[in-house]
């Protein structure tokens, strides 16, 4: 899915809080957001995702207004993202349920995705019975098995260890292929290094540098970039900001 | 008719009468209630603050009001409903309903808004929606209900002004304990209130249980 | 693979809630008896007369009647807005009132017991030994005494009753010991036997909660103490009530019938009937 930002700002009370000329999502790329704390990433995220709305501004997707079809061409999988009170497998097929999905389409996509993480045994389980990591594993499951065109992702990994956050990368990439895309919040800069295409860079509701990852992150051009990456020993690119 | 005859009757009138009511009550309570709870809008804090109020509304107010709407010279008089136990349902839909709709928008409250922001993350309609949020916050609401019925079962000014207390049609366990006591006879009385406390209890257990459906 | 199951226990209950709505208004449709309702005072229920009558009365006519016990004041106010279909009272000249004022088309006598003053059976005020046949002698003896008394303090026949006897003994009631309820026939004897005060009550209600009660009879048989009940045929171009059931009941208590079962009433509980029939 294509999605053009154009004008676009979101005020608080009155407050500016975020305000972005142009910005284009192309189809088939990951797109990361980064920046430190307060800087916008995630109401970005939610205004352009349709859970929140911006105060002024047009946004397109696929060259049209937001509207019932393209939210069912979209998923989001938040920051503290909500796990219903039943089973696991309840929950990550809770989408396929609301686009009213047929039982062999939900078991063959089931089966496909399942072994992402090795969770088999855990499906039967009550989602409140599960560690921080498997249900983080389990949120990101759910977005991951509706294949949309456009998929928002808050710090998926946030709650993960080192072994599933690198099978919740691999699963990431293969979101974006063909028409569909991924836009990613992560604080993580290696992770944004390790999975992203593009990256965009937020600091005070206002984009200071993007473009592709490999080049803004070992050579950024604005002034505060590469105050960021070059702090403490010079070479070590994520050491403040890896939380 | 027989005493025994006379006590099954008030028993199970008391239970219509209060089922009826608490399940009207919760109906429309809920309906509105949810809706509410999830938004943010500018009337919200005047809307909640008006059913707090209105919880605490006293019986036999609402019973004079209602005595008057429903009298034959009042504005629904045509229906002739006074002294029926439609009357006293009326009545008491009307008290228990503040209590569901204030009790509700507690229950659900945040966790609501976060749970429809979860659905709307994967593309739920507004049904599938409610229905998740209904089930996802069932144990709050059936304790809601509970509440509701506690004060339907008990209230006693109310179904005596527009029932009437009319034997074999009107009577039910509280206006029977009143009427009873009233007259000495407190075993009679005793007893009801004993059944009174029993019939509560059953009915909460039935609720705990219902709460609990489909959980493994 | 597991089954689907989330929506099914929401389904469940939302099936339980709709038959609960249709068998509520089937209940609620069902009762298509004839009925009535009378609104009478609380002495008259008290008495256990219309629990006796009232079956018999249906069994001849099929006709439901519903009691409104209440107070004289409030049965006569329900019946001036035509919330209930008949009235049986006993204040006469609160009932002739009714009937100028156009409420009602007639007034006719029923039946009349008497009543009496009951107190606690050590009588403090000596009303059995100085006074067991004058009502009015009787109140003054309560009253110089300051024994505690009860009142109806409600309007209704008892009361007016009673006001008249204070009147003609020359005495206003005031002080602690005079008790105003604001209650019915039974609550008032329950409360007199709590406190042990004097009260005037209908020997009906009396001798049915005898038992519950530590009252004796202290003063009976005077001049004062006649108790007339009477029906009141409302007057059906005021209000719409059940004209039809209204008239058979009337017809029904003035009957050869009625009124001999009237006669026969507390025979067997008490050994003397409760009421004295006197339609003409």
């Amino acid at each position: 899915m294509k999605i053009r930002l154009i004008d676009v700002n979101k005020e608080y009370s009155g407050k500016e809080v975020l305000y972005i000329d142009d910005l284009n999502f192309e189809e088939g790329y990951v797109y990361a957001l980064l920046g430190l704390n307060g800087s916008g990433k995630t109401t970005l995220l939610q205004c352009v995702s349709g859970l929140d709305s911006f105060t002024s501004g047009n946004v397109l997707y696929d060259n049209c207004n937001f509207n019932e079809f393209i939210k069912r061409d979209i998923s989001v999988m938040l920051q503290s993202p909500y796990l219903f009170n039943s089973s696991v497998f309840e929950n990550i097929i809770m989408g396929l349920k609301f686009r009213k999905s047929g039982k062999k389409e939900i078991d063959e996509r089931l089966d496909a995705y399942v072994n992402c993480f090795n969770i088999d045994e855990l499906l039967s389980k009550n989602t409140r019975e599960l560690s921080g990591g498997e249900q983080a594993k389990v949120a990101l499951l759910r977005t991951a098995i509706l294949e949309s065109k456009m998929t928002f992702l808050d710090e998926p990994t946030a709650s993960m260890d080192i072994e599933s956050t690198l099978r919740a990368e691999k699963l990431i990439r293969t979101m974006a292929k063909g028409q569909r895309s991924v836009i990613l919040v992560t604080h993580d800069l290696m992770q944004a290094e390790r999975v992203a295409d593009y990256v965009i860079f937020l600091d005070k509701g206002e984009i200071i540098e993007q473009g592709l990852a490999n080049k803004v992150l070992n050579f950024p051009e604005h002034k505060l970039l590469k105050q960021i990456l070059n702090r403490g020993d010079g070479n070590d690119k994520n050491s403040d900001i890896n939380y | 008719m027989s005493y025994y005859e006379e006590v099954i009757h008030i028993v199970l009138l008391s239970l219509f009468v209060s089922l009826a009511s608490t399940l009207i009550a919760s109906l429309a309570g809920m309906a509105l209630a949810i809706p509410v709870a999830l938004k943010d809008f500018r009337l919200k804090k005047y809307i909640v603050r008006l059913s707090e109020t209105s919880m605490s509304i006293p019986p036999v107010l609402m019973g004079l009001v209602v005595y008057l709407l429903l009298s034959r010279k009042g504005p629904l008089g045509e229906l002739k409903l006074l002294f029926t136990p439609a009357a006293m349902i009326i009545a008491q839909s009307l008290l228990v309903f503040p209590i569901i709709f204030g009790l509700t928008v507690s229950a659900i409250g945040g966790r609501g808004r976060e749970i429809k922001k979860n659905c709307s993350a994967l593309g739920a309609g507004s049904i599938d929606t409610l229905i998740l949020i209904i089930r996802e916050c069932k144990v709050q609401l059936f304790s809601v209900v509970a509440a509701g019925f506690g004060r339907a079962i008990s209230e006693v000014g109310a179904v005596m002004m527009v029932g009437g207390n009319i034997k074999g049609d009107t009577r039910v366990m509280t206006t029977y304990i009143a009427l009873e006591t009233g007259q000495g006879k407190f075993g009679e009385a005793i007893t009801i209130g004993v059944i009174l406390l029993l019939v509560a209890f059953v009915v909460n257990f039935i609720l705990h249980g219902l709460s609990n459906i489909d959980e493994k | 693979m597991l089954t689907i199951k989330s929506k099914s226990g929401v389904k469940r209950l939302l099936t339980i809630l709709m038959c609960a709505v249709i068998g509520i208004t089937v209940m609620a449709c069902s009762k298509k008896e004839r009925s009535m309702i009378l609104a009478t005072t609380t002495s008259t229920q008290d008495s256990g007369l219309l629990d006796y009558l009232l079956p018999l009365f249906k069994e001849d006519t099929g006709i439901t009647v519903k009691v409104l016990a209440k107070g004289t004041g409030e049965a006569i106010e329900v019946a001036k807005r035509g919330d209930a279909d008949g009235l049986l009272v006993h204040a006469k000249s609160q009932e002739v009132k009714f009937v100028e004022e156009g409420y009602g088309t007639e007034r006719l006598e029923v039946m009349y017991n008497d009543f009496i003053v009951v107190g606690p059976k050590d009588d403090p005020a000596k009303l059995k030994e100085k006074a067991p046949k004058d009502g009015v002698e009787a109140f003054k003896l309560i009253s110089s005494s300051g024994a505690n008394f009860i009142s109806r303090g409600d309007k209704s026949g008892t009361n007016t009753k009673e006001l008249d006897i204070w009147k003609d003994a020359g005495i206003t009631p005031t002080g602690e010991w005079y008790i105003s309820a604001g209650k019915g026939m039974g609550a008032v004897l329950t409360m007199a036997s709590e406190k042990k005060a004097y009260t005037l009550t209908d020997r009906a209600t009396y001798l049915n909660m005898r038992d519950t009660l530590d009252l004796a009879i202290v003063t009976e048989k005077g001049s004062q103490f006649l108790n007339q009940y009477a029906l009141i045929r409302l007057d059906d171009s005021k209000n719409k009530i059940k004209t039809k059931e209204a008239n058979e009941f009337i017809d029904w208590m003035l009957s050869t019938k009625g009124q001999k079962l009237i006669g026969e009433y507390g025979k067997e509980k008490y050994g003397m009937p409760l009421f004295t029939p006197n339609a003409n």
